[in-house]
């Protein structure tokens, strides 16, 4: 045991020593996570959307039209809709190659008049074409807005079509009429008033937990965090693997394994040392990771025991991953490439980059069953969820049955290798 | 110190050893020659623990090989040919390292080091990232690697191959310092002049088994004091034996469609004759003659010559 940590510590030593591209691989995590924050974090830590900036056009410029754009902007769609006048068709189209907006809305000539008329009139919604999501909930918001204003056509439409019979005979009210149609105006907004009492029904958004157990997600930039960056540390910690195995593989081109095995260190000693390097190794930067993660993304570490026996059993699978890898290839090159595919593989079923649950349920069960999608489920449990250890003992176990079985596959093609 | 007995073995078909035996005495260096493919790895192997022998036995400092693989290692430093060391690491910290397995530790594995690193002319160099070395001071410090521990018996494998002959010569005395120790020193090389200066007994292994072994005076005697002529051209190689058995001071060592080899008593003498009877088996362009040496008892009896 003395010379297997002997050699570990040597091979730690010399990663230390150049550890150029182990920290580039661990800022893949980083990265992603910041970018993903960047693109989705703040509305997605919030709870909410984030609002659609939409340009309005108003072609009108009538009461009518004036309303319209109050309801988008201090209306009930008002946290849905970032809205700014367009300044024309030329400065929308600006304005949509630039990013800058997802919608127009063009409120045509006209608009009032067709109210007060009866006639159906259109409001002219413009797509910008080099986006996807936003336009669509754009479009999904304008919808429910135009049915609510029909409704509310509909419950004034008495003193509206008292007011067109006016317009069309071009004279000043009566008394009477200005009496008749102040007092339909009022009982119309009597019924408003009634679907305005809708109102006090909120929706109180809830995540309840998987299980029985009360749940909490830290804050929100935490939760956000804490929901995807166990998924790609997962995902940086097997290319890392990667990466201090190829230093064992150079050893062996480089006749320094053979070195090693003319020294009096028994075989099994330097396999041990090797693999104690490589869990070591990801172990250490496991926690480094998670340290970064907890002081960058302030993502809280809740049961960090528990953190680390999922560690444990993802470094081992990872580490005897790459022996065994690198025991059937016979170049360096080989091994890479091998590696990268297999890696990408477990990674995307497993849930690195797109959430388990957005998977069809077969696809879900499989990824639950991979080592990363299982040790991603436990990590997220302990840290969002704040879920007790015994919630995830089932997928810390699917983790540390692979850790075992892949890891002892290892070490019977090293010493096939070895042997032949 | 070394003692090698009927060592053999095969490799599917391929018989590696066959029943290969020598002995190397303390403070002896045994020259190993041989062509590719002789045996000199796998015998190097067998002795380091890595090849198990299909048969016989082989002792390092009195220890069995194959019954106690890592105390015999104990005894031995092995000088692989190529440069087996740390790269990103310094001479210090690859020693270090090495000596550490040894089971060399404290004041003592420092002094080793410091001792070593004169030896080889590498202290004024000792802390620096070995990656900026030429490659003769990555070849001596390959040799420190190997001897820090003092074993009692050395294995070296080409360790001048690629090298200039000022470094080569510098190599040839350290491995002599080495051997002055006490040490036993098994070197093997392609370069025979190397052995001829260097080795106090050599050992020419061909097939798996050892030819012949002495001392370069005994090898020189055995030679028979004959020469070494190469009849270059095109030949029907299969008539050569036919029409040579007229000569029977002329040995035929090896017959080709491009070469004639053979042993002579005096080719001043023979040639004449000899030439007429090579030309009506074919067409000779280009004679070579080597005087008798540790080089034409190696053709001699491998048919080859070193470098093949």
């Amino acid at each position: 045991m003395h010379a297997s940590l002997l050699i570990a510590l040597h091979h730690l030593r010399r990663t230390l020593r150049s550890p150029g591209l182990i920290l580039v691989l661990m800022a893949i995590p980083l990265t992603i996570a910041g970018i993903e924050y960047a693109a989705f974090g703040r509305s997605v830590a919030t709870g909410k959307l984030p609002p659609v900036k939409v340009l309005v056009m108003d072609e009108d410029s009538s009461f009518a039209s004036g309303f319209v754009k109050q309801f988008l902007s201090a209306g009930p769609a008002k946290d849905r809709f970032e809205v700014s006048d367009a300044g024309g068709l030329d400065g929308a189209r600006e304005q949509f190659s630039k990013g800058n907006a997802s919608a127009l809305i063009v409120i045509p000539k006209g608009f009032q008049q067709a109210l007060l008329e009866g006639r159906q009139t259109d409001l002219i919604l413009y797509k910008n074409p080099t986006q996807s999501i936003y336009p669509e909930i754009a479009d999904s918001v304008l919808d429910i807005a135009v049915s609510v204003g029909n409704g509310l056509i509909a419950q004034a439409r008495q003193p509206l079509d008292q007011l067109r019979k006016l317009s069309d005979e071009g004279r000043r009210p009566t008394d009477a009429e200005v009496s008749a149609i102040s007092t339909a105006a009022y009982r119309a907004g009597e019924r408003l008033a009634a679907l305005g009492a809708l109102q006090g029904i909120a929706i109180d958004v809830q995540r309840p937990s998987r299980g029985s157990e009360k749940t909490t997600g830290g804050s929100p930039m935490g939760a956000f965090f804490g929901t995807i960056f166990p998924g790609l540390v997962l995902f940086a910690l097997l290319f890392i693997s990667e990466a201090l195995a190829l230093r064992l593989l150079r050893d062996r081109t480089r006749g320094l394994q053979r070195r090693l095995m003319m020294a009096c260190v028994s075989r099994v000693a330097i396999a041990v040392g090797g693999v104690i390097y490589v869990v070591t190794g990801l172990l250490a930067i496991l926690a480094l990771l998670g340290l970064v993660g907890h002081l960058l993304f302030a993502i809280e570490i809740r049961s960090p025991a528990g953190l680390a026996l999922i560690g444990l059993g993802f470094a081992l699978f990872a580490a005897g991953l790459q022996m065994a890898i690198a025991s059937l290839a016979r170049s360096e090159r080989g091994v890479q490439a091998v590696v990268g595919g297999v890696v990408m593989m477990v990674s995307l079923i497993g849930g690195s980059f797109v959430p388990l649950e957005s998977y069809p349920p077969f696809l879900r069960a499989i990824g639950l069953l991979t080592p990363n999608g299982a040790a991603q489920r436990a990590m997220v449990d302990l840290i969002v969820n704040a879920q007790p250890f015994a919630h995830v003992l089932p997928s810390v176990a699917t983790v540390w049955c692979w850790g075992i079985v892949v890891l002892a596959a290892a070490v019977i093609l090293d010493r096939r290798r070895r042997d032949a | 110190m070394i003692e090698v007995n009927g060592l053999r073995k095969k490799f599917g078909t391929v018989e590696a050893l066959s029943g290969i035996s020598f002995h190397v005495r303390a403070g002896e260096i045994y020259g190993l020659l041989g062509p590719n493919g002789a045996g000199k790895s796998t015998t190097i192997g067998v002795l380091c623990g890595l090849v198990s022998p299909d048969a016989g036995a082989a002792r390092l400092n009195g220890i069995d090989v194959m019954q106690q693989p890592v105390q015999a290692r104990r005894s031995l430093g092995v000088v692989p040919q190529e440069v087996a060391l740390y790269m990103e690491m310094s001479a210090r910290d690859n020693l270090s390292f090495f000596g550490r397995l040894y089971g060399l530790k404290g004041a003592d594995l420092r002094n080793r080091i410091d001792s070593v690193l004169a030896r080889v002319r590498l202290d004024d160099r000792a802390k620096e990232p070995i990656e900026r070395f030429s490659g003769g001071m990555l070849r001596r410090l390959n040799i420190a690697a190997g001897v820090l521990h003092a074993p009692a018996v050395v294995l070296m494998d080409e360790p001048t191959v690629g090298l200039d002959p000022q470094t080569r010569a510098s190599i040839l005395e350290l491995v002599r310092e080495i051997a002055v120790d006490g040490t036993a020193v098994v070197y093997t090389t392609h370069y025979l002049d190397e052995a001829e200066r260097l080795c106090h007994r050599i050992g020419i292994i061909d097939h798996g088994t050892i030819l012949a072994e002495g001392t370069l005076a005994e090898l020189r005697h055995a030679a028979g004091e004959r020469e070494i002529v190469a009849l270059r051209g095109t030949f029907r190689s299969e008539a050569a034996p036919e029409v040579l058995r007229n000569c029977p001071e002329v040995v035929l060592i090896r017959a080709s469609e491009s070469e004639l080899l053979l042993a002579l008593q005096s080719s001043e003498r023979q040639l004449s004759t000899l030439l007429p009877i090579a030309g009506s088996i074919g067409v000779v362009r280009e004679v070579a003659v080597k005087q008798p040496s540790l080089e034409s008892l190696f053709i001699k009896l491998t048919g080859r010559e070193l470098r093949e």
